[in-house]
């Protein structure tokens, strides 16, 4: 069976080493914290679902079983079942228009530097596509699982993943390469 | 004899590349060795070119780290937690070894009514409990107040 890289830092949460809780938030927090910010969109969420994620970890990764998934596999669906309940409140249920895609397209950020400028189009782009799309380049590009992690956090086949992969890329290619005055 | 590397078609490295863009670490560990060959090629570079741009605007989403406020709120309340149940587990551990010595003194003295001779008078057994008298009916009252 292959060895875990988080498996003794299991093992000393279920013994309930004092030292694993600190070696859990330096090793996962950033993980946890990139992953909510960018399936999320804003600092202030991001950093609920982060806290409330880690501290569920730190309660439940007992529960984890050896060999169904990586420890940071299960850690990423943590996180994002957290997110997709904040996604669902009713306040972040808008659904975006062609309107917005429009206004993506023609209007940049008015203040900030050039490269801040990239940084908040493609957030707001990342934004505007549809969930699973957004959750699946996320796990891929941003957070480097394989493709076979991505498609078993997401609990999809790896065809079903490359589907939803493309598609966003291809959603994000349009509206960000359209406008050469802000590429 | 090696065996010969597995080809792909370009179709299949095109779609690759729209789903995992232009560099080839992303791409599904099985297919990468068949890809080199056609990202070699004037076609493969066109196509790793046109995913490469949208890389390049993805690599400009850099979101900060964790703040120290934040990593100090989840190890208080983590931390809070942990002592929390630390103090159960002790209080459950207490709770057995309370449970022990009581089950003890019920056997004891299930032991004695049954071993010891009975006498017209009645007897009587002091235990922690208080005092336990004796009679027909004892051993049910012993298990009754144990409880």
């Amino acid at each position: 069976m292959t060895v875990d890289p988080d498996d003794e830092l299991v093992q000393a949460i279920g013994r309930g080493d004092p030292r694993a809780l600190r070696t859990l938030v330096e090793s996962k927090l950033p993980r946890v914290m990139a992953l909510a910010r960018r399936m999320l969109g804003n600092r202030a969420d991001a950093e609920d679902v982060a806290q409330e994620a880690c501290l569920r970890i730190w309660r439940q990764a007992t529960s984890w079983r050896r060999g169904t998934a990586r420890f940071d596999t299960w850690v990423h669906r943590v996180v994002l079942n957290l997110c997709y309940d904040r996604l669902r409140r009713p306040s972040r249920t808008r659904p975006v228009t062609d309107a917005d895609l429009a206004t993506l397209t023609s209007e940049g950020p008015g203040e900030g530097d050039a490269g801040e400028q990239r940084r908040v189009r493609v957030e707001e782009a990342l934004q505007a596509l549809p969930p699973r799309q957004r959750e699946a380049i996320v796990l891929v590009y941003y957070q480097e699982l394989s493709n076979i992690e991505a498609a078993r956090t997401m609990e999809v086949s790896v065809d079903a993943l490359e589907s939803l992969l493309a598609r966003g890329r291809r959603a994000l290619q349009a509206v960000l390469t359209k406008d050469p005055a802000h590429g | 004899m090696a065996d010969p590397s597995p080809s792909m078609s370009l179709a299949r490295f095109a779609a690759l590349a729209e789903a995992y863009g232009a560099v080839l670490e992303r791409w599904p560990a099985a297919e990468r060795e068949a890809a080199v060959p056609l990202a070699r090629t004037a076609e493969g570079r066109a196509i790793l070119e046109r995913a490469g741009e949208l890389d390049a605007l993805l690599d400009a989403y850099r979101v900060p780290g964790p703040s120290s406020a934040l990593a100090g709120r989840v190890l208080a309340r983590a931390g809070g937690l942990a002592r929390r149940r630390r103090t159960m587990q002790r209080w459950w551990a207490g709770l057995g070894l309370a449970g022990v010595g009581l089950a003890g003194a019920i056997v004891a003295a299930t032991a004695a009514t049954v071993i010891l001779p009975r006498s017209d008078a009645g007897w009587g057994m002091a235990t922690d409990a208080g005092v336990w008298g004796g009679g027909d009916d004892v051993d049910i009252d012993l298990g009754r107040d144990a409880l």
